[in-house]
């Protein structure tokens, strides 16, 4: 018999409810700690992220309508606060302080760019290595923040010079 | 001395947009810089365009005052000679020795009958040894 991923498929029953639990708690907290909009809806129905501990207790969460969703367009249910991009960002060598994070829409979606300026220890004479660069950065901020991003690498001119914090982050999406 | 037969190779990183080629070149052009050689590759989004010059220092400072980001490697130069089963003679050589070719772009040497293959591979030192081993010439780099 060949599992595609043996630990979690060969699970007991109870040790697959921990873990769901486990995942549940999390994303409460998460949305609970990050997301402002989720404070006061938690706030209004009464519960705390600590009345959410076993499945069960998912009926205790308020719902999230359709026009929810319309009224906090456009950032109204962001989750992930910008520094944190920011610091994982930054923990990447070839990438320092040369990026810019572009928030822009495609169809229904936000979509996250982020724009990495190439420096001279990161330009190598082969093409792969720069594309694994692109890979490896996405995959960074896709693990720590479970944030999907498509990371461009341009030329560090094209980057504003000031590293002032309105010009790391900007916005083109129209409301 | 295994470095004299390297040659220096510039690397540009351009994003994919009109008239990059053309600003990187008019910089050399207007600095009496030669290309020997060039070759690009691309992704769609951005690409690097690598050059072989007679001047490699003087192209990297003026590049770089112009605001291009630019890198130096050592490529190895090898003369070819114009005749069926020449490249196929090199790489021979190297594969037998498995070491793998990244990439490799040509261009027509003063001398007739000749072509110069800039080549890198993944253990430059080790494949310069084998080649000039092996009776290749290989393009020294000038002083």
């Amino acid at each position: 018999m060949e599992f595609w991923n043996p630990k979690i498929e060969r699970l007991s029953a109870e040790e697959l409810r921990e873990l769901q639990e486990r995942k549940l708690r999390r994303l409460v907290e998460n949305a609970f700690e990050y997301s402002n909009f989720y404070k006061k809806r938690f706030g209004s129905a009464g519960v705390s992220p600590s009345d959410i501990r076993r499945l069960d207790d998912i009926q205790k969460l308020p719902f999230t309508y359709k026009t929810d969703l319309r009224d906090t367009y456009p950032t109204g249910m962001f989750a992930v606060p910008q520094s944190q991009i920011e610091s994982v960002l930054m923990q990447i060598p070839e990438v320092g302080d040369h990026f810019q994070i572009v928030v822009d829409r495609a169809g229904p979606m936000d979509i996250l760019t982020v724009k990495v300026g190439v420096t001279e220890s990161a330009l190598s004479d082969r093409i792969g290595a720069l594309m694994q660069l692109e890979e490896r950065i996405a995959k960074q901020l896709r693990d720590v923040l479970m944030v999907n991003a498509k990371v461009e690498l341009v030329e560090r001119g094209t980057l504003p010079r000031s590293s002032g914090k309105s010009q790391k982050v900007i916005d083109l999406r129209e409301v | 001395m295994v470095q004299n037969k390297m040659l220096k190779q510039i690397t540009l990183f351009a994003e994919n947009k009109p008239a990059r080629l053309t600003s990187a070149t008019k910089i050399l052009s207007e600095n009496g810089i030669n290309i020997r050689a060039f070759t690009i590759a691309d992704t769609g989004e951005f690409g690097i365009i690598r050059f072989v010059v007679d001047d490699a220092d003087a192209s990297l400072r003026h590049l770089r005052k112009a605001g291009f980001t630019v890198s130096e490697t050592q490529v190895i130069g090898l003369e070819m000679p114009d005749k069926p089963g020449a490249l196929f003679e090199i790489s021979r050589a190297l594969s037998d020795n498995e070491i793998n070719i990244d990439y490799a772009y040509a261009y027509a040497s003063a001398t007739p009958d000749k072509a110069i293959l800039i080549l890198q591979a993944s253990d430059l030192i080790r494949a310069v040894r084998l080649l000039t081993e092996r009776g290749f010439h290989l393009v020294e780099s000038s002083p």
